[in-house]
């Protein structure tokens, strides 16, 4: 339903008056639909309700799914049963799916009537999961009768719950289905402590996978800090507000403007540049011209990043914001399982990653660039003009920001107010891990970190996954305090 | 109306505020005196919080617990000053931000569930017991001026007495401290690290000591922060440090009151701006999470403001202004 509604919309957009009216009485017809739908599956328990879609946040958890057939072919019209902590009856819409919003965390069973599960040649009737609401992999989980095997596109499967239910094929996918919480914690699956090794190679490629695109994703946004830091000497805090604004923006696109997906992608893009540019203007240069030292400029950006951090939560509120409504199914790519949206996704960075460095070192813009970041005054002094330099790195800097929010809220399914500034710390690391100011050092200390904090929850629990990462952080700065790719100077 | 202002001035006297001042005086030790980029107050502070929280739940008598807290912070600051100190102060602050993020990702984990609480934390039955248990006061509500406290129970007129009284210790010590010989070491490592280096002195050794004073002062505005409320690591993550520094800096780094005033005047100022908001505008047009926000809003306005326009804040003095290092 969500599919239709979604294209629907987004079809609309450039469509004259008539067709648009059209098509706001089918999206009011199955509003409608949903809503009787509602009101058909009876409330038994609490707080647990069946809805159309559903959104994790602080206080709801998700179970949901789509019901089809192995061939893919959606069952509509079944009952769904959800019983445990809360309980609720949902029934599927016309394309199979169904949802369930769950205000305790705790165990469900999610169950269908097993002639239904039988005739259609499902692995499983009913199937277990947890849900934890404060958890990024525990607070949706999603639920496929189709398949005995565990899949997800971002995320390593837990394995299948089947250890304690026989032939029950809850897979607990994280992935695309996962949304990024308002806490730390971000897509992956929770380790099941009980995995067998078999298990474990295909987890282990799943998490290095996963951490690879996560570092991808990572990458874009520290080299522009990188070049800011390697231009300007400033560790900018508030990089991480730039990298949720481009999420945002990319959901008021979307969701609220109803544009499509590029056009929304496009118009953060071209938003982050201009609050690069603006920001330039309005605060750095005329800080650069009152010659503030740069502890003080870092201050400045703390606050900057406090004042944008709370906009956004005055304007788009706590919760997490999706930017595209379809979940796409995972398909197997050698060893590991991946949606077509991730491998996009990826590809988009590696290919802005290699363009950004393809500027840097091979044109006569980036050889200036790279010449005020050697020695600001050497460079004006053989003529570069350092401040309109300065300026393109803020301006790129801020673009590729957004850029990488717009990708990450895709990868991982929602963008909300402190996106970033979750993963700042993680941005520090990986252009420390490199070494300070250079592009080529954030490139490999994206990477690293991205691998580290993905692998690292195949041993430690995965909300301290985080932590892993900032641990490698403190090591490299004990052994090489220059970083991997940084030169050896005398520091301090 | 009325009750907006006398929140306000609740403020003043508050617990909260104590606390704050309490680590903006451990900061100022860092930063005022000494010049170290300590962007990890809020780790001191929850370090300071869980082990006070976890002995006393363990039993252990309050002064124990107080130790306890401080030989952690003590631990805690050597563990950051060894590999950070002789480098430059981009590093000291990089590994304090991490650091401080670690312990607030371990703390909240799963798999500490036993120890800390985990996310939801521990509640305050299990540590503040021992603390109340040492009141003279009698049991009962005191109206004092415009508020009334219950005299011994949570958010109460023993835990004021105590917390203004450590924040006056604090403040008392820091003044002498500034004066000393020692202090002017300090001040000498924060305006030029190889004059002090020449005078036969070890900066390195120096810095240390302040790392960990200020650090001790913090995990004590970590215990005052928690008594009141529950240990929760989330509520002592980055933005506490955050409002740390907007606080030295509004009252002014390298002065004796700068810290407490800083703390006062940011307490009472958001409340005020939250209470007026929420008692003017209708919750139609602005929610109470948006006033919330509001209110860190003009908190960030603010810091920008004070670092652009004003860096040696209310009370400080420009010329001995600590933003050189």
């Amino acid at each position: 339903m969500t599919v239709a509604h979604f294209h629907a919309r987004r079809r609309a957009s450039g469509l004259p008056a008539v067709l648009r009216t059209a098509t706001a009485i089918i999206v009011m017809s199955l509003l409608l639909l949903s809503a009787s739908m509602l009101v058909a599956a009876p409330a038994t328990a609490r707080a647990a309700e069946a809805t159309e879609t559903c959104t994790p946040s602080e206080t709801t958890g998700c179970i949901n799914g789509i019901l089809q057939d192995p061939s893919r072919n959606p069952i509509a019209g079944v009952t769904v049963t959800l019983d445990g902590a809360e309980s609720a009856t949902a029934t599927t819409g016309p394309d199979g799916r169904w949802a369930f919003a769950v205000e305790s965390d705790g165990d469900y069973t999610v169950s269908i009537p097993t002639d239904v599960a039988s005739a259609n040649g499902l692995a499983a009737s009913s199937a277990s999961v947890a849900i934890e609401r404060q958890s990024f992999s525990g607070q949706r989980q999603v639920v496929r009768f189709d398949k005995a095997s565990a899949s997800s596109s971002s995320a390593a499967s837990s394995g299948s719950a089947g250890a304690s239910s026989g032939s029950s094929a809850a897979s607990s996918a994280a992935g695309s289905a996962s949304s990024q919480a308002s806490s730390d914690d971000s897509s992956s699956s929770s380790a099941s402590s009980s995995a067998p090794s078999s298990n474990f190679a295909m987890r282990f490629w799943q998490q290095l996978y996963s951490g690879i695109i996560f570092g991808l994703m990572l990458c874009l946004m520290s080299m522009g800090m990188s070049l800011v830091y390697g231009t300007t000497g400033l560790s900018s805090f508030s990089h991480g507000e730039q990298v949720t604004f481009g999420g945002l923006l990319a959901y008021t696109g979307t969701q609220l403007l109803h544009w499509p997906l590029l056009v929304s992608a496009l118009f953060a893009i071209v938003a982050g540049a201009l609050t690069g540019w603006l920001q330039n203007a309005i605060i750095w240069r005329p800080l650069r011209r009152k010659r503030l030292g740069v502890t003080q400029k870092l201050i400045v950006t703390i606050g900057l990043s406090m004042f944008m951090q709370y906009t956004f939560q005055f304007f788009y509120g706590g919760d997490t914001k999706q930017i595209r409504n379809d979940i796409d199914r995972g398909f197997q790519l050698g060893p590991v399982t991946t949606t077509r949206t991730t491998l996009v996704c990826a590809a988009i960075a590696i290919v802005v990653i290699l363009g950004t460095s393809w500027f840097l070192y091979r044109t006569r813009f980036g050889q200036a660039m790279r010449a005020v970041s050697d020695n600001s005054a050497l460079a004006a002094a053989s003529g570069i003009d350092v401040d309109g330099v300065v300026r393109i790195v803020w301006i790129l800097s801020c673009a590729l920001a957004a850029l990488s929010g717009v990708l990450v809220g895709i990868y991982l399914n929602g963008v909300a107010w402190n996106t970033g500034a979750v993963l700042l710390l993680l941005m520090f690391s990986a252009v420390t891990l490199g070494g300070l100011g250079t592009a080529s050092g954030a490139i490999v200390g994206s990477l690293v970190i991205g691998i580290v904090s993905d692998m690292s929850s195949l041993w430690i629990p995965t909300d301290m996954r985080y932590a892993s990462a900032l641990a490698i952080l403190i090591i490299v700065l004990l052994i090489r305090p220059q970083g991997i790719f940084g030169k050896a100077q005398r520091v301090g | 109306m009325n009750d907006i202002i006398s929140n306000a001035l609740g403020e003043i006297i508050a617990p909260t505020t104590a606390a704050y001042a309490l680590a903006a005086i451990g900061l100022n030790i860092h930063f005022g005196m000494t010049g170290l980029f300590n962007m990890g107050q809020a780790g001191f502070m929850l370090l300071g919080a869980y082990g006070f929280a976890i002995t006393q739940s363990m039993g252990w008598s309050v002064l124990g617990s107080v130790l306890m807290s401080l030989v952690l912070a003590c631990a805690y600051g050597l563990l950051l000053g060894i590999p950070t100190l002789k480098l430059g102060p981009d590093y000291l602050s990089m590994v304090a931000l991490a650091s401080a993020e670690i312990i607030r990702i371990v703390g909240r984990s799963t798999a500490m569930t036993n120890v800390t609480g985990g996310s939801s934390g521990i509640s305050p039955e299990h540590y503040s017991d021992g603390f109340r248990a040492l009141s003279p006061l009698p049991e009962g509500r005191t109206h004092f001026l415009l508020w009334t406290y219950s005299n011994n129970v949570a958010n109460s007129w023993w835990l004021r007495i105590v917390a203004w009284s450590l924040v006056l210790i604090a403040v008392l010590l820091t003044w002498a401290w500034f004066r000393s010989p020692w202090g002017r070491v300090l001040k000498g490592i924060r305006e030029d690290e190889n004059a002090i280096k020449s005078l036969g002195k070890s900066p390195t050794k120096f810095k240390m000591q302040a790392l960990v004073l200020g650090g001790c002062f913090g995990a004590l505005g970590g215990i005052v922060f928690v008594l009141p409320r529950s240990v929760q690591p989330d509520s002592l993550g980055r933005q506490v440090t955050f409002n740390t520094w907007t606080i030295l800096l509004m009252g002014g780094a390298a002065t004796v009151l700068g810290p407490v005033l800083g703390s006062v005047i940011m307490w009472v100022a958001l409340t005020l701006i939250r209470g007026f908001m929420r008692g003017v505008i209708p919750t139609t047009v602005i929610t109470s999470s948006q006033v919330e926000a509001i209110g860190w809003i003009i908190m960030g306005v603010v810091l920008m403001c004070i670092v652009i326009f004003r860096p040696q804040g209310i009370l400080g003095d420009r010329k001995e202004l600590a933003f050189n290092v």
